[in-house]
Order: structure tokens, then C-alpha cells, then sequence
């Protein structure tokens, strides 16, 4: 049959797993059995082997004239029939995990139990086309030359699946070519031949699907099969997606749509070239093959094509940006393999060529970073984990210690076992013991060496997102407020508040919720799918944190602003590359208090002679607008400061924005670099900044691990200690919305000096709801990297004393 | 912006404040305006946005462009308005004409305006979503007389503009801004401006006497002044 044996090493993943799965009994399978009982005369390949050779001559002597040819080709007939049923059957299989993993979004919240539940429920539907994938297992038997052409056949597609996989560098054209060709060779002479091309060049495919199937039957793999459907580039999934895109869209696609797509799957750790670019776009929009629902989905669930989903469903939306416009790109290896398309295509053309080895390398480059990265983040927090529970056991033993020299000194029964109790009791504390704490400053106490290790990873990538989950979690001190059960109770009170007791404030800031809730990231998939045209499943959270918040807080109540933060927090549940810990909605609901109450500038109030919260300050505010502009302007960027004179812009009024929107939706600021600015938000950094914080660190530290048991910290304190001491009030976090701020503008100052323009300055500074930003793309252009940010914002850190501002604030207030 | 040469046109700048209750349509007027979209996915506005159009007058060879600081409306941030309208020559107030209180909130900001911002501000007083009248909640009567109470109390100083539009179809939008582009005192302002234009100075075009309203905002708002 002239096709090779030179891969047989590669085992076939069909036959391999089928195998453990399910019995090798022809007759239980019902599909075979209908078959085989309607087409008795025609059809034996399922028989042939299991026959003696007599029988086969005898066969070959009675039906086919004695030419064995015949009886091959009728074998290969047959073989190639059930293979393109089997893909067929694949195929659906492949569709119903596609909406498995629908499901899955669509209840992001599930846990493992629930999606293997699911995930079991889909199973048994597909239980009886699963077994139909039960074939009869070739015999590895040389001297057979039937089982020899079917083993040939599996080995082929092995072979040309594994290059489909291993070889990212081959192109999706050139593989489908061959593909092609190799089938055709198989099929030489097949009457079905033509048609059954089109569906091999999906086998690879769906050899993968099934593999991954089989492994997702045990429940902890399961959803490590998910998340790895979910994320993984190198994935061999992400690879043999494409195909299947391609069969699904009945006409051939040129290759640039494949790859295009292909680029999509790859949710990688944005290092600072893919933040620059937020083309990537996740496999999660591809939930089912149908070419309708092929919508272009980034890895924030942001539909990158509005007007093609709001004008039409039905056309395939993905556009691949010119290669030569977005560099960064070129970052997934997807692209490697876009360049290398091209670069087969066009071989003669020198300059793209250039380019794209240009590309090519600047996508190395960002591998490589991106790994080291990761790497440097991996080491630190197993350091990090490691020093916890040396201190953690040391801790024990000390105890332990205690109370073995107590108990030898009571020597009674009785207090031994109230001891144990106790030891129980207080083993349990320690345990709970957090391990960053409140802004990291758990670390500062205890394992100094490390936080500025991690300090100094934060501001060199920002929190590297598989960990961001866990460390918001913390720094946030969302860990350290949550009570069990205290969400649910809220969100019980809410209701009843509202709809029992008609709670006037509570229903007042319920109607502006609701008002707020459909204008609230309304262009992603997570909070408005537009493709089913329901709310998604991050509305309704939206929706029930908000609720439980008012309860909480119902002196602050709801602000607009508030919704674009929890909805920001909301999408670090889409991450899918989260893997310390998942979110769940009552998480995100205390990161979400915590960021309120303590990462949030807080105001003193000399009238009332306390604290109020970010959002009860807007006099302060303005205040501080005006010692940010008048002085630090002023002094730093004075050309700006000229600017802003000059072209009478009111920077104070654009700054207000910045701050009531939490740096949320600027023109210049990518999603990426928002979470990294809050990841600097949220990390206590001015270790090194001023003089005295070394004493102040030290009262911080002592209160709040003091205040660990109790559960209600008060970090605040190092600024109470710092009022009590000097009289004045200085939160450090309004220092770093100082710093932020002047740095970015420090970073935008030869932009706006070049567009000098009222207008135009005005426009790019002031907030611009995303929606508008497809309006906007000559403003859309400069975009911030957190790199340039950081080192401003270290800058201006050291700079701005706490001291100086709350002077400057007293200054003030007497003019006032 | 197209900015049209000064020697074929005459020109002048101004600056326009929306004011009103949460989610009655302001952004999206001003997207209508601005733009002419109207889309359904928009965004809550925190704090304010900026946006220009400009609007011509052939008939006195005139261009006027505004430059738009679309807030946003929920009453807890009523404190920063005075920010955003300090300066203005114009404040459209709208309300949604399916909901009685975003039509009486329109009516306090009409009341702050007066005392408040810079004498001479025209007000408009613009009924969104017309498209659905058959929820109507606000009567044209309704707005009539109480339009008429406002001037009898003024001395018809300065009379109120008021209409009806809708964001969605389209319709009225533009004829608000043409309306308040007839008001506002733009040979004041062209007749001060070629008189001696000042470097760049597209703002201090504004008709309105800014040390005036400087001293009315000092005296207005709490917050201190540099």
C-alpha cells in the first residue's frame, strides 16, 4: 500500500485507550452489529483476521475469483467506511465536550465534584457512540496481510498526527497537504476516497480528543484535562483545534484563518510584550464547532469583534491582525508557525522573510523571558512555602515544649489532657496562620529576605498570574475578613432587607446596582454573552457582591466605580492559569472589602476625628488633587505643568477620573498592566522609602500579627502611630496613587507635549468606557508598559514623603 | 475635529456640562450628538467624559464647537459637579421621560445651576427616550408649566430651553444642540476672540466673564482654591 511502517513505534492512541476501556466484544457494540447484520455479504473486514487462512483462500476462491486484490481493496472499502463513521461519531463526541466545556464556563464557579458530575452525566450520553469506537484490535501479525494494511492505516495517521503535534513549525497547510496526500495514497482505490479526504485530514484531531477523553473518565485528571484544554499552548489540543475549525467550515480556509485561531488558544503569562497586544484570544469561545459561534474571545472574555456579533452571528469573525503591525504577536509560538506559513508561501520575498525571522526571534526572546519569569516566581514562592512551615513546625515544637515542662510540673492526668486539648487548639492557630498577610506584611515580620525578593519581583513582572489569585487573596486581607457563612447571611439580609422590610437606603442603592449591572463590562463574554444574548455568569455575581455589599457597608453603600472593580476582581476568576487556588464568588466579595477598606486611600476626618474610606472623601480628594498638581506637577514634570497652563487643561478634573475609576479603562493602560498596578497596590513597598518607616514597619507588623487571632487587623496603624507621633495623618497608600498617577504621566509627558491640544490632551486623559475605544484609534495608540511605570513610580516613591503631604494638606486646610 | 479656517468661517468655542439622574441617556445623547451611534452596550460613566462636535450655522457663516463634560449621575457624587460645570456656558439637564424623579432630579440640578454656576449658563432641559411614550411618566404640559414658574421667578432673564428627544432613533438630538448653539452669546465671543486671539487659548474664548465665575465657584464650592 506503499505506506510506511518507519512510525509504528508510535503507539496509536485510539486503539491504545479504547482498549482499556472498553471490551473488545463485537457484538456488544451496536452500531458494528447493525452493520455488519445489514450489509452480512458485503462486509467481513471486522471477521477476516479471526478467520483460518483456508477459510480465506476459500473465500477468496468463492467471492472473488481467486484475486486477492480484490478481497483487499474490498477490506480497504470497507475499513475506510467504518474509519470515516468512527470520525463522524468522533466528531460528535468532540461536539458534546465542546459543550461540556461550555457548561463549564458558563458555571465557572463549579468545583471539581460538580464538573466531574457533569462531566459523567456527558459520558453516559455519549456512552453509545463511545462504544462504537470499539474496533477490532488489529493483530500485530506480519504474515496477515489484512491486519498489516489496517495497522498500516493506524500508523499512518499516528505518524502524521504526531507531526501535527510535535512539529509546531509545520504549517497547518503543508500538514493538511500531506495529510491529504497520505490518505489518497491509502484510498488509492476507494470509491469513497474524495470524501472521505475532507474528513481524515481530521483524524490527528480527533486520535487527540479521544485520548484526552479517556483520561478525563478518572475524576481528579478530569479537570486537569480542562484547564489544560483551557490554557495549554504547547498543548497538542491548541494544535489539532485548527483542523477542526477547518472541518467544520465546509470550504477550505486559507491557512492565515488556522493560524490565526490557533494564536487564539494561547493564554500565556503576559510578560510586557503581550500586554501590549490583547489579540490573544482563548479557546473558550470556540465551544462548538459550528463556525456561527467562532467569535473572537480575548483571554478576559472581551469579544474582540463587536460589530461583527451585534450586526451579524453567522459570519466567521476572526481577522488575524497584519503580522507586520503587531509585533508582539509573534510571542505564541502559533505565530512561529503563521511566519514559517508565510514564510513557505512567499519563499522568494526577502524583506518579509526578514521580518519574520525578526518576528520569530522576538518571540524567543519572549518565551525565554516569560520562562525565566515564571521561573524566578516558582523558586520564591516555594521558598516562601517552605520558610512558612519551618516556622510553623519550630512554632509547634516550642509549644509542645511549654507544655511538656508544664504538664512535668502539674504532674496530673487531668491538666495533661486539658494540654493536648489546648495544644489541639492552638496547632490549629498556626496553622491558619497567613502566610503573606495583610499587604505581605506577615513576611516583612518574619521572612524579610524573601519579601524583598518578592517585592522585587512584583515591580520587576508584576505578580505572575498563576499566583495572583492567591496573593490578592492575602494582601488583600480578603483571607483574613471572610467569615464562613457571613457572605450568604449578607446576601439573605439583602434580600429580606429590601423586599420584607422595604429598607429604603438598602433599595435605593439596589435600583442603582441594577441600573449599573447590564452597563457593566457589557462587551464580555463572562458578563453579557452576546451570543446567546443572556447575561453571563459574571452578572449575576457582579450583582450578588454588590447586594452583599451594601449590607456590610450600608454607611458607604454602592458607588459607581465599585462595579468596575468587582468586575475587574471577577475576571481573575476567568484566569484560567490560576493554579494555587479558585477564586469562588465569596472571595472575590472580601478581596473586593479588603481593597475597599484597606488597600483604598483612606481620609482623616478632623470634624468627625476619624478614618473615612476613599469613598467618603471626596473633599479630601480634591484636596489632594490639588497638592498633586500645584506641587508635585509642578516641581517634577514642569513642562506638563507649562502644558496644562498654556492650553488651559485642568488636570485636577482628569486625575479625579483616574482615581474615582481606579486606573480602571484608561486609554493608555492595558487590562495586564491594571492588575499589575494593583498587584503594587496591593504589595506594603515603602520597606526603603523614608527613614522612619523602620520603626513604623515594626508597630505595623506587631499589630497585625497580634491582630491575626483576632481577625480584624489594623494596618492602619502605622499612620495612627505616625499621627499620634507628629499629629498629622498619612496613609501610604495615597502615596502610591500619588506616585502612580505622576508617573504616568511622568511616562505620557512627550506624547502630550507633542499632541499639544486641548482637545485631544483631554480625550486621551479622560476615562473612555472601552466600548468607545473602537471609535478612538489614533488616541488608542500609546499604550503604558509596566516596566517604564515602575521605575517612574519607584521615582517618584522615594520623592514624596508622607510627611510632606499631610503638611502640605494642613497648608490647606487653613487656607480653606 | 475639522476645524474649519477662521478666514471662510467664523468661530467659536464652548463648553457644556450633562447633568441628570443615573442611566436617563446622557452619554448616549451626547454619543448621538457627537458621533450619531447609539449603542446598546455603553458603559456606566464614572467621573465624567470628554467629547467635542462642532455645529455650523450657515445662514451667519458660524461654527461653534463644543467641548462636552458628559458626568455621571449617580447622586452620591453630586459634590464634584461644581468641578465639571464651573466655567461652562451651557448645562443640559436631562431627564428620562419614563420616570417622574429623574425629571424632578433634573429640576434640582436646574436649581443648582441658577444659583451656582457662572451667570449667563444657557440650560436646556431635555426629555430622553421618547421613543418610548407609551410609558411616559413626564406630560409636555407638566414640563410648560413648570418652565413657566422658573421664568416668572427669574424676570424671564433667562428663558429655558426645553425639548424632547431620543438617543435611539435619533430624533431631536441635534436640534437641542442647534437650539443652544442659537443661544449662547457667539458674536460676544467671536467679536472678543478677533480682538486679539490668545495663544491657543481656544478656552478663553468662552463668553462668560472667567473671573467672575471664578469667584462664583470660590464662593460656591467648599473646596480652596491654589
Amino acid at each position: 500500500m506503499g505506506v510506511s511502517n518507519r512510525n509504528r513505534n508510535y503507539s496509536n492512541p485510539i486503539t491504545n485507550n479504547t482498549e482499556s476501556l472498553f471490551p473488545l466484544d463485537n457484538d456488544d457494540n451496536p452500531l458494528f452489529s447493525i452493520t455488519s447484520a445489514s450489509n452480512q455479504h458485503n462486509e467481513h473486514s471486522d471477521k477476516v483476521h479471526e478467520l483460518k487462512v483456508a477459510q480465506i483462500q476459500r473465500l477468496i476462491q468463492l467471492k472473488y475469483r481467486n484475486d486477492p486484490i480484490k478481497l483487499i481493496k474490498q477490506l480497504s472499502y470497507e475499513l475506510s467506511k467504518k474509519e470515516s463513521e468512527l470520525v463522524l461519531i468522533q466528531q460528535q463526541n468532540f461536539i458534546k465536550q465542546q459543550k461540556l466545556i461550555r457548561l463549564c464556563i458558563e458555571f465557572s464557579n463549579l468545583s471539581t465534584l460538580e464538573i466531574n458530575q457533569r462531566l459523567n452525566e456527558m459520558d453516559k450520553d455519549n456512552e453509545g457512540n463511545a462504544v462504537s469506537l470499539n474496533r477490532p484490535q488489529p493483530i500485530i501479525d506480519d504474515n496477515n496481510n489484512n491486519n498489516n494494511n489496517n495497522n498500516d492505516h493506524n500508523d499512518n495517521h499516528n505518524d502524521h498526527n504526531d507531526d501535527t503535534i510535535t512539529n509546531n513549525h509545520n504549517t497547518k497547510n503543508v500538514s493538511s497537504v500531506s495529510s491529504l496526500k497520505s490518505i489518497t495514497t491509502i484510498h488509492e482505490h476507494d470509491l469513497l476516497a474524495p470524501t472521505l479526504g475532507s474528513t481524515h485530514s481530521q483524524l490527528p484531531i480527533i486520535n487527540q480528543t479521544i485520548h484526552h477523553h479517556s483520561q478525563s473518565s478518572p475524576s481528579p485528571i478530569s479537570s486537569n484535562w480542562l484547564t489544560k484544554w483551557f490554557n495549554n499552548s504547547t498543548d497538542d489540543l491548541s494544535s489539532s483545534l485548527p483542523h477542526l475549525k477547518r472541518s467544520s467550515s465546509t470550504p477550505p480556509i486559507n491557512g492565515n484563518e488556522n493560524t490565526t485561531l490557533n494564536s487564539h488558544t494561547n493564554v500565556k503569562v503576559p510578560v510586557e510584550l503581550e500586554s501590549m497586544s490583547r489579540s490573544d484570544t482563548s479557546v473558550l469561545s470556540e465551544s462548538e464547532p459550528n463556525p456561527s459561534l467562532a467569535i473572537n474571545i480575548d483571554k478576559y472574555g472581551f469579544f474582540n469583534d463587536l460589530n461583527n456579533i451585534t450586526t451579524t452571528t453567522t459570519t466567521i469573525s476572526s481577522t488575524p491582525p497584519p503580522v507586520t503591525q503587531s509585533p508582539p504577536q509573534s510571542s505564541d509560538e502559533s505565530s512561529n508557525s503563521l511566519s514559517n506559513s508565510i514564510a513557505i508561501l512567499i519563499q522568494n520575498k526577502n524583506p518579509i522573510n526578514q521580518t519574520i525571522n525578526h518576528l520569530r526571534q522576538i518571540s524567543k526572546t519572549h518565551d525565554i523571558t516569560n520562562q525565566q519569569i515564571e521561573n524566578e516566581w516558582d523558586l520564591l514562592i516555594r521558598d516562601i512555602n517552605r520558610e512558612f512551615y519551618r516556622r510553623q513546625q519550630q512554632q509547634q515544637e516550642q509549644l509542645q515544649l511549654q507544655q511538656f515542662q508544664q504538664s512535668n510540673n502539674e504532674d496530673s492526668k487531668f491538666f495533661r489532657s486539658i494540654n493536648k486539648i489546648k495544644n489541639r487548639v492552638i496547632g490549629s492557630n498556626t496553622e491558619d496562620l497567613e502566610m503573606y498577610g495583610l499587604m505581605g506584611l506577615n513576611l516583612v515580620k518574619h521572612d524579610e529576605t524573601n519579601y524583598i525578593k518578592l517585592l522585587g519581583l512584583i515591580h520587576k513582572s508584576g505578580i505572575l498570574i498563576k499566583y495572583r489569585n492567591q496573593l490578592w487573596y492575602e494582601f488583600s486581607n480578603g483571607k483574613n475578613l471572610c467569615v464562613n457563612g457571613e457572605y450568604q447571611e449578607l446576601l439573605n439580609r439583602s434580600k429580606t432587607k429590601s423586599e420584607i422590610e422595604n429598607d429604603l437606603i438598602i433599595s435605593k442603592n439596589i435600583e442603582q446596582i441594577n441600573l449599573d449591572l447590564h452597563r457593566t463590562l457589557p462587551s464580555n463574554y463572562y458578563f453579557n454573552n452576546l451570543i446567546e444574548l443572556k447575561p453571563g455568569p459574571n452578572f449575576y455575581k457582579l450583582q450578588r457582591i454588590l447586594y452583599a455589599f451594601i449590607v456590610y457597608k450600608p454607611e458607604i453603600g454602592y458607588y459607581q466605580g465599585m462595579n468596575k472593580l468587582v468586575a475587574n476582581l471577577l475576571l481573575l476568576v476567568n484566569q484560567p492559569n490560576s493554579t494555587t487556588i479558585l477564586l469562588k464568588e465569596e472571595d472575590i466579595f472580601w478581596i473586593f472589602i479588603g481593597i475597599i477598606e484597606e488597600i483604598l486611600p483612606r481620609y482623616y476626618n478632623p470634624i468627625e476625628k476619624k478614618y473615612e474610606l476613599f469613598y467618603q472623601s471626596f473633599s479630601s480628594i480634591q484636596i489632594d488633587l490639588k497638592i498633586v498638581n500645584h506641587i508635585y506637577i509642578k516641581k517634577y514634570l514642569s513642562k506638563l505643568y507649562g502644558l496644562f497652563d498654556k492650553l488651559n487643561v485642568d488636570v485636577e478634573i482628569i486625575i479625579l477620573n483616574w482615581w474615582l475609576s481606579l486606573f480602571i479603562d484608561l486609554n493608555f493602560l492595558d487590562l495586564d498592566v491594571w492588575f499589575k498596578i494593583f498587584d503594587v497596590l496591593l504589595i506594603h513597598d515603602d520597606w526603603d522609602v523614608t527613614p522612619d518607616t523602620s520603626s513604623t514597619v515594626a508597630v505595623t507588623t506587631t499589630s497585625t500579627s497580634t491582630s491575626t487571632s483576632s481577625s480584624i487587623p489594623e494596618p492602619i496603624s502605622a499612620d495612627d502611630n505616625n499621627q499620634s507621633s507628629s499629629s498629622i495623618e498619612v496613609l501610604p497608600n495615597v502615596i502610591k496613587f500619588f506616585a502612580l498617577t505622576l508617573s504616568m504621566l511622568k511616562i505620557l509627558e512627550n506624547y502630550l507635549l507633542a499632541l499639544n491640544d486641548h482637545d485631544l490632551i483631554y480625550k486621551y486623559l479622560s476615562y473612555t468606557s472601552s466600548t468607545d475605544n473602537n471609535n478612538i484609534s489614533t488616541l488608542d495608540k500609546f499604550k503604558i508598559k509596566y516596566s517604564e511605570l515602575i521605575k517612574s513610580y519607584q521615582y517618584f516613591t522615594k520623592r514624596i514623603s508622607k510627611v510632606d503631604v499631610s503638611n502640605y494638606r494642613k497648608h490647606k486646610l487653613k487656607i480653606n | 475635529m475639522a476645524e474649519v479656517s477662521p478666514t471662510t468661517n467664523r468661530f467659536a468655542q464652548f463648553k457644556l456640562v450633562l447633568l441628570g439622574e443615573s442611566a436617563v441617556g446622557k452619554s448616549s445623547i451626547v454619543h448621538r450628538f457627537v458621533k450619531n451611534t447609539f449603542d446598546d452596550l455603553r458603559e456606566s460613566t464614572i467621573g465624567a467624559a470628554f467629547l467635542t462636535q462642532t455645529i455650523t450655522f450657515p445662514e451667519t457663516n458660524t461654527t461653534i464647537k463644543f467641548e462636552i463634560w458628559d458626568t455621571a449621575g449617580q447622586e452620591r457624587y453630586k459634590s464634584l459637579a461644581p468641578m465639571y460645570y464651573r466655567n461652562a456656558n451651557a448645562a443640559l439637564c436631562v431627564y428620562d421621560i419614563t420616570s417622574r424623579s429623574s425629571f424632578n432630579k433634573a429640576q434640582d440640578w436646574i436649581k443648582e445651576l441658577k444659583r451656582q454656576a457662572p451667570e449667563g449658563i444657557v440650560i436646556a432641559l431635555v426629555g430622553n427616550k421618547s421613543d418610548l411614550a407609551e410609558d411616559r411618566q413626564v406630560e409636555a404640559d407638566e414640563v410648560e408649566e413648570y418652565i413657566q414658574q422658573q421664568t416668572s421667578e427669574e424676570d424671564g432673564n433667562s428663558r429655558i430651553i426645553t425639548s424632547e428627544c431620543s438617543a435611539k432613533s435619533g430624533e431631536g438630538v441635534l436640534e437641542i444642540f442647534n437650539s443652544i448653539g442659537r443661544a449662547l452669546p457667539v458674536e460676544e465671543v467671536i467679536n472678543a476672540s478677533s480682538r486679539g486671539r490668545s495663544a491657543g487659548g481656544a478656552r478663553q474664548q468662552g463668553g462668560i466673564d472667567l473671573a467672575r465665575a471664578r469667584r462664583q465657584q470660590a464662593a460656591a464650592a467648599n473646596s480652596s482654591c491654589c
